[in-house]
């Protein structure tokens, strides 16, 4: 006979919570119990546990080996070219010739996508850097960080299957990618050298990079955030970006009323948040 | 206290809040209402939710009262609206006796808590409400009706259609909430009236049905060169998904839906894409159906334009990402209409992580034999932790599978899990199990793990003395699992030689009280990795000696001591909660306090427990905790 699979009481919820809050800042509602307890089930089974508390005490026991693992069943890797292109456009009409004049290296665009997954935003950013989209000139440098191995992994591969080029057109994709197999295309050459991926974790300052960036693109990353992970994060970003900097984030979230380090302002259809000065 | 002296910090940042709550579980209870007027001026959502949750377990009526008196501070009296609200039908009474008070906004805020209380015991009172003096209690009155629902009230609102604007706006809202298709009549003739047409069409969206599809419809297309699209369209999609059959529409409906495909603003764009997918396929769908996967966030809920799209099974199984996931969902909801091939190239292409449970959903119940040969496949490709998600369908297309097994190649170890999954004799499987060496056999027993009468026979001494290396972790799962005991004295042994965790959980699973000893000397020195599952498995041991050694390790008397004493120390009490008498109980009294919310819950679980008077005002403060999970606790005690 089959014993039914675990379930995840609200107590074990908050213990996990409270780990992926203080380790990588995510959180997971109520609402998203089943997901959660889904997502996990596999590390169960490859542990032999029988209960999801059993598998807590595990992380405590052995985190650093669980880590990575961990990472790739709790997160939300899905992502895709040109997706929610506002935003760049908006930085594209008139902000990125501002920012390159007023940068620290005046000419130079630098970008950080932090929360890059495989690589689709900060490649898309290339595109519209190698167009000149950004403006003409010195060409922008882009950095880019996710807190999943694997998926820096696969970034730097820059194979992509069909659901990462759902928004583009036919032209565009014979335009970037060549065919590399049946299944993955891979983004050319001019689109994808010069992007460079590391690992690193929002809410812990020490694994993002130092120098001091023009613009950061964080989108769709931080509604999984709790606030307090949310007020870490953006503390990080505020000295991530240079005064004067824009930081970008997924329509659906906001930093309003979070930090008076930044201000809010309208980019084309888009909204930025200005790093104010010192 | 009156109102005057709830003094509040002039620091409401949200830094200052935080390090409030945090404090918070140590104040007494005068200190936690002085701490309210702090907190609830906090601008974050998250800070002000848990001051007001607190606020409504600690506070008293006359409290609560005072609150939504106070004039002069709109906060103070938005907080104890909020307050009465939450909770719930305990603030009934008093907000009903409120309707007769003399002061009017006093009266609006009463209103406003059974608003949202819905409670439909206050229909009577608040019909004779209904011709107030104040304009704008009448005015809430009226939506407070409409929210409790009841039908019969729909002679008392159409009275005041043609009334000041304001009311008729209410009135109009008030319709729409009882969503009785009496009301479509009434509302139809306002479409068209400047001040409450665009109300009147939200409402007839709230009712629903085709009667009111059909009058949104005819409006738009009536007066679409005038009306902004966005609204109006987002309500015909909405009308037209909840109907249970495609609406007969009028033929100008499909073009001119096609034409707000290309609009810019998505909230047109998309709405026009819903709409256009309810009315099924001669709409055509490529289109549609890529605005709605753009739009549609959620994976694992099938947007509702496609919840009678059985034709588009097929499609969107072949699709990509979430459309794929969709065209799982659709299959187990309609698998007689699903065609078998698209699920049998669907398991030829590796579904994403959170595809695979609306995938094994839609094979449960198309249960086709022809998906035999693809799902064998399948389940040979998965990483062996997913493989135990695919067992119960393995049992389900039994037959047909097992036709398949001899023709597949794969690992002994595989073939043995198959036949057992598949119900080939025990004594077959065990011979077999016999047949393969140790480091198959292991692999193999890890799959079937769950498999107790088939398993339960095996030689597990004589494997865990010869190769305890290979054995021992999976005979642990499965001494677990089973409950077997006659294991004991070898686990016990192997523990001291390795102490692994599972050695350690499976002592604790089958309570052996002898290894308590030995577990505790895994407990030195504090701090080590092996604590929080010897602490656990203390927990489930139960008994005089770990409670003993579980209360000792509760004492951490610096609660800013390090990261590793408070793991210790909140795991102990954890632990000790599961197996405390009720002698213990002082030491939960002690702890309600504690820094820790962790450490506060098992509070809340031990003092339910044991129901001694200076037990329940222990729980009484913990019910007012500032995180929820702790105070739902406290209060489900309470309340039982």
């Amino acid at each position: 006979m089959l014993s039914p699979p675990p379930t995840l009481s609200s107590e074990e919820l908050a213990l996990f919570n409270e780990l992926f809050v203080a380790r990588f800042g995510l959180c997971f509602p109520e609402h998203k119990n089943e997901i959660l307890a889904s997502r996990l089930e596999p590390r169960l089974r490859a542990h032999r546990l029988n209960r999801y508390l059993d598998y807590y005490l595990h992380l405590q026991y052995d985190f650093a080996n669980e880590q990575d693992d961990l990472i790739r069943t709790i997160t939300n890797n899905e992502s895709y070219f040109f997706r929610e292109t506002a935003q760049f456009d908006g930085l594209a009409e008139k902000a990125a010739e501002e920012l390159r004049a007023g940068g620290l290296q005046p000419g130079i665009l630098r970008m950080l996508s932090a929360g890059c997954s495989a690589g689709e935003e900060p490649y898309t950013l290339k595109i519209y850097d190698h167009e000149g989209r950004f403006g003409s000139g010195m060409p922008a440098q882009i950095d880019a960080v996710d807190i999943d191995p694997e998926r820096i992994e696969m970034a730097r591969e820059a194979a992509y299957r069909s659901s990462s080029l759902r928004a583009l057109d036919s032209d565009q994709i014979t335009r970037y990618f060549d065919q590399r197999d049946q299944h993955n295309m891979l983004l050319r050459a001019p689109y994808r050298l010069g992007v460079h991926f590391m690992r690193g974790n929002l809410v812990d300052r020490s694994s993002l990079p130092r120098e001091p960036y023009d613009v950061v693109f964080c989108r769709n990353v931080l509604i999984y955030f709790d606030e307090a992970a949310l007020k870490r994060a953006v503390d990080n970003f505020a000295s991530l970006i240079r005064p004067g900097g824009l930081l970008f984030l997924g329509h659906a979230e906001s930093i309003i009323g979070l930090t008076k380090l930044f201000r809010a302002e309208r980019h084309g259809s888009s909204i930025a948040y200005r790093r104010e000065l010192d | 206290m009156p109102l005057s002296a709830i003094p509040h910090s002039p620091d409401t940042s949200w830094e200052a809040c935080i390090a409030l709550l945090d404090r918070l579980p140590a104040l007494s209870t005068d200190e936690r209402i002085e701490a309210l007027g702090t907190l609830i001026r906090n601008p974050s959502p998250g800070i002000r939710s848990r001051a007001l949750r607190m606020g409504a377990a600690l506070l008293d009526d006359d409290h609560i009262l005072s609150y939504l008196r106070s004039e002069a501070d709109d906060v103070l009296r938005n907080a104890g609206l909020e307050m009465l609200k939450m909770r719930g039908n305990k603030g009934f009474h008093l907000a009903v006796s409120l309707l007769k008070d003399d002061d009017d906004d006093l009266v609006l805020q009463a209103v406003l808590v059974l608003t949202s209380l819905r409670d439909p015991r206050a229909l009577e009172a608040l019909r004779g409400m209904l011709h107030h003096h104040d304009p704008n209690v009448v005015q809430e009155v009226i939506v407070a009706i409409g929210e409790l629902g009841d039908a019969r009230a729909i002679p008392d609102l159409i009275a005041f259609l043609e009334a000041d604007p304001w009311v008729q706006m209410a009135a109009v809202e008030a319709l729409g909430n009882l969503r009785s298709p009496a009301g479509v009549p009434h509302l139809v003739p306002l479409l068209t009236d400047l001040t409450t047409g665009e109300l009147a069409a939200e409402a007839l969206a709230r009712i629903g049905g085709r009667d009111a599809a059909h009058a949104l419809v005819e409006h738009w297309l009536r007066f679409a060169s005038t009306l902004d699209p966005e609204p109006i369209l987002g309500l015909i999609a909405h009308v037209l998904e909840g109907l249970p059959k495609p609406l007969d529409a009028p033929t100008a409906l499909v073009p001119a839906l096609q034409a707000q495909l290309a609009d810019e603003r998505p909230d047109v764009s998309v709405s026009a894409a819903r709409a256009l997918l309810v009315l099924g396929p001669e709409a055509g769908d490529e289109a549609p159906l890529a605005k709605v996967s753009e739009d549609h966030t959620e994976h694992a809920v099938l947007p509702a334009c496609l919840n009678q799209r059985k034709d588009l099974i097929g499609t969107l199984i072949a699709g990509p990402g979430r459309q794929r996931t969709w065209g799982f969902l659709l299959a187990a909801r309609y698998p007689e209409a699903t065609p078998p091939e698209a699920l049998a190239s669907s398991l030829d292409r590796s579904p994403a992580r959170d595809q695979l449970g609306p995938l094994v959903r839609a094979l449960e119940k198309v249960r086709d034999p022809a998906l035999a040969p693809a799902l064998a496949g399948f389940y040979l490709r998965l990483p062996e932790e997913q493989r135990p998600q695919l067992h119960p369908l393995l049992k389900l297309y039994r037959q047909p599978l097992r036709e398949q097994v001899g023709n597949l190649d794969m690992e002994a170890s595989s073939r043995v899990t198959l036949h057992a999954l598949l119900g080939s004799p025990a004594e077959d499987i065990r011979r077999d199990l016999d047949q393969l060496d140790d480091e198959e056999r292991a692999h193999a027993l890890t799959e079937l793990v769950d498999e107790e009468s088939l398993l339960r026979p095996l030689p597990w001494a004589e494997w865990l003395e010869q190769k305890p290396e290979v054995y021992a972790e999976v005979a642990a799962a499965f001494a677990s699992r089973a409950g077997l005991r006659e294991l004991l004295p070898i686990f016990r042994r192997l523990v001291d030689d390795r102490p692994e965790p599972f050695l350690i959980r499976v002592l604790g699973d089958l309570g052996d009280r002898e290894s308590v000893e030995k577990l505790v000397e895994h407990l030195e020195p504090p701090g080590n990795p092996l604590e929080p599952i010897v602490l656990e498995s203390l927990g489930r041991i139960g008994g005089p000696d770990a409670r003993k050694t579980l209360a000792s390790a509760t004492a951490v008397t610096d609660q800013d001591a390090g990261a590793a004493q408070s793991l210790r120390a909140r795991l102990a009490f954890r632990a000790l909660a599961r197996c405390a008498a009720e002698e213990d109980d002082s030491i939960f009294r002690a702890a309600i306090g504690h820094t820790d919310w962790y450490i506060r819950l098992s509070c809340a679980e031990v003092l339910g427990r044991f129901s001694r008077p200076e037990n329940l005002a222990a729980l009484a403060q913990l019910a007012s905790d500032p995180v929820p999970i702790v105070a739902q606790r406290a209060l489900a005690f309470l309340e039982s």
